[in-house]
């Protein structure tokens, strides 16, 4: 028995996997064309793109600096093959992106595709970019924290304070506890994630769930109301821009 | 596309309709949460599908995230490089004569109990949108947290719709740090604080610190005192909080320049033969 679909079928399907896997990320991820147009953009990025702050998108799609309004440089990298790294993907290039809001700057790398050759067509992916929200505060679901380590209600508020990078005496004015109630959770917390101090457990929590969004997934619901497979491919190709 | 046409809420600039509030159109389109939908310049779809399947493997190699894809019984369908890598070294995840994807401990069946689970879990299931496992590794490493997904369905030779599982983990252990070639934000580290700050973010304590880089305590509280004044921070966990925030858990500026991290390296490349006979599902979409 053999899976495969003889027409080649399953590659949408794969590459609404493969999307959907994205979304669940919490770094920003943007594919854009050669023109500097918006193909596709993960559910981070398009929570920062929606803000205008930093970075957006234009009526005609192209990604834009919203301070002066200029477009997203494309040309640095569109010079020949010669900024090809040697494991076939471009050289990254950073930028620091001030914010108008007065936030923290956003780390924007972008790099060449390894597959985009020499050609010019506008609606293949030619550069990724990664957008990273110093900002985003990275929030750990309290039922992934209690499958994993069994931790209670306020252990778990607890752990997602101090990965904000509160004090202990902090985490008693926000959970409205006593301070030796608070080091007694401490000291269940690290038990029970087998780590030696706050700092180990800091890292550990960033280590382990900084890269997953705890957020909900929403689309769950879009799907339900036609039918599993017709709704997960418009979901996902809806979300696939094109620009004429 | 009629669904689409109903959830033009369009968040991004003028020529998309903007929903003022986003209530109005939220109320009408159940589910929805307001967030962006395109629907007037959405081209003939999946023209450019292929394309994008690549890159979108493309970021996850770089961010070096493992993605498989199983149907309800553990059949492995999709592994990608990262994926294969960590498979085929049989630390915590295996691939066993049937294909399917196993715990290295062979006394746990609760990722096959989880996948069987949320494959035959009804589309309209509101809740658990992913589970999340601790499989424990026998190389002594922290356990590898592994996140199956709520399925997809992908139509199968007959064209009847099979639930398959994606599955993605990544090695927890393996963070690049801060490198000085690319300074992270506004900040000016010194090779040697930066070499400070990576240890820090392996959990090390301040005297672990002193210990690993050889220097003695003063300089590390020396170190220690211009991270916090360079980032802002003032306590230790707060600095922690800032450098993973702003850095990320992957820095995937870094990988282009060490090459070994991500992409596709010639240990992942090699391995790949060796794994036991992974099913062709997805052949066709490499191929084309």
């Amino acid at each position: 028995m053999t899976y495969c679909n003889g027409n080649g079928s399953n590659l949408p399907d794969l590459a609404s996997i493969v999307l959907g896997t994205l979304d669940f990320l919490r770094t920003g991820v943007v594919m854009i064309s050669i023109r500097g147009q918006l193909l596709w953009a993960n559910r981070a990025a398009e929570d920062v793109l929606n803000t205008h702050d930093g970075l957006e998108v234009d009526a005609d799609g192209f990604l834009l600096f919203s301070e002066g309004a200029s477009r997203f440089p494309i040309e640095s990298m569109s010079t020949g093959t010669a900024v090809a790294c040697a494991d076939g993907y471009g050289e990254p290039s950073i930028k620091y992106v001030h914010r108008p809001s007065g936030k923290r700057d956003l780390m924007v790398i972008s790099r060449r595709t390894a597959y985009f050759g020499d050609s010019r067509d506008t609606h293949k992916p030619f550069a990724l970019v990664f957008i990273q929200d110093p900002d985003r505060a990275v929030r750990v679901s309290q039922r992934e924290l209690r499958q994993l380590y069994g931790l209670t209600l306020t252990e778990g508020s607890m752990a997602n304070l101090l990965m904000e990078g509160s004090t202990l005496d902090e985490c008693c004015r926000r959970l409205a506890i006593r301070p030796s109630t608070a080091r007694m959770h401490l000291r269940n917390l690290l038990d029970k994630t087998a780590t030696r101090g706050q700092g180990e457990l800091v890292c550990l929590l960033f280590r382990n769930h900084g890269l997953m969004n705890a957020s909900p997934v929403p689309e769950r619901s879009i799907r339900s109301s036609v039918g599993p497979q017709k709704v997960f491919k418009i979901f996902h190709e809806a979300r696939i821009y094109r620009w004429l | 596309m009629a669904l689409t046409q109903s959830r033009a809420n369009v968040v991004f600039r003028s020529s998309f309709r903007v929903s003022s509030t986003g209530d109005g159109v939220r109320g009408t389109s159940s589910g929805s949460d307001g967030r962006a939908y395109v629907s007037e310049r959405l081209g003939p779809p999946g023209q450019n599908c292929a394309d994008i399947l690549r890159v979108g493997l493309e970021f996850l190699n770089l961010l070096s995230v493992a993605l498989t894809i199983c149907d309800s019984s553990s059949q492995l369908l999709h592994a990608n490089q990262i994926a294969r890598h960590i498979l085929h070294s049989g630390d915590g995840l295996r691939v066993d004569s049937f294909s399917r994807l196993r715990t290295s401990k062979p006394s746990s069946p609760v990722l096959s109990e989880v996948i069987r689970e949320l494959a035959g879990a009804k589309p309209a299931a509101s809740d658990a949108t992913h589970v999340v496992i601790a499989v424990p590794r026998p190389s002594g490493k922290r356990p590898l947290i592994v996140s199956v997904l709520s399925p997809a369905f992908v139509a199968d030779r007959a064209d009847t719709l099979i639930p398959v599982v994606p599955i993605i983990f990544w090695e927890h252990e393996e963070h690049c740090g801060i490198k000085r070639r690319c300074r992270p934000g506004t900040w000016d580290f010194t090779p040697a604080e930066c070499r400070f700050a990576n240890l820090l973010m392996e959990g090390l304590s301040l005297a672990d610190c002193c210990q690993q880089l050889g220097i003695c305590r003063s300089t590390g509280a020396f170190h220690l005192k211009n991270l916090f004044r360079k980032t802002g921070a003032r306590r230790q966990i707060e600095l922690l909080s800032i450098l993973f925030r702003g850095i990320g858990v992957r820095s995937v500026a870094h990988s282009g320049l060490r090459g070994a991290v991500v992409g596709p390296s010639q240990r992942v490349e090699s391995n790949v033969e060796d794994l036991p006979a992974v099913r062709s599902f997805f052949a066709k979409a490499y191929s084309s």
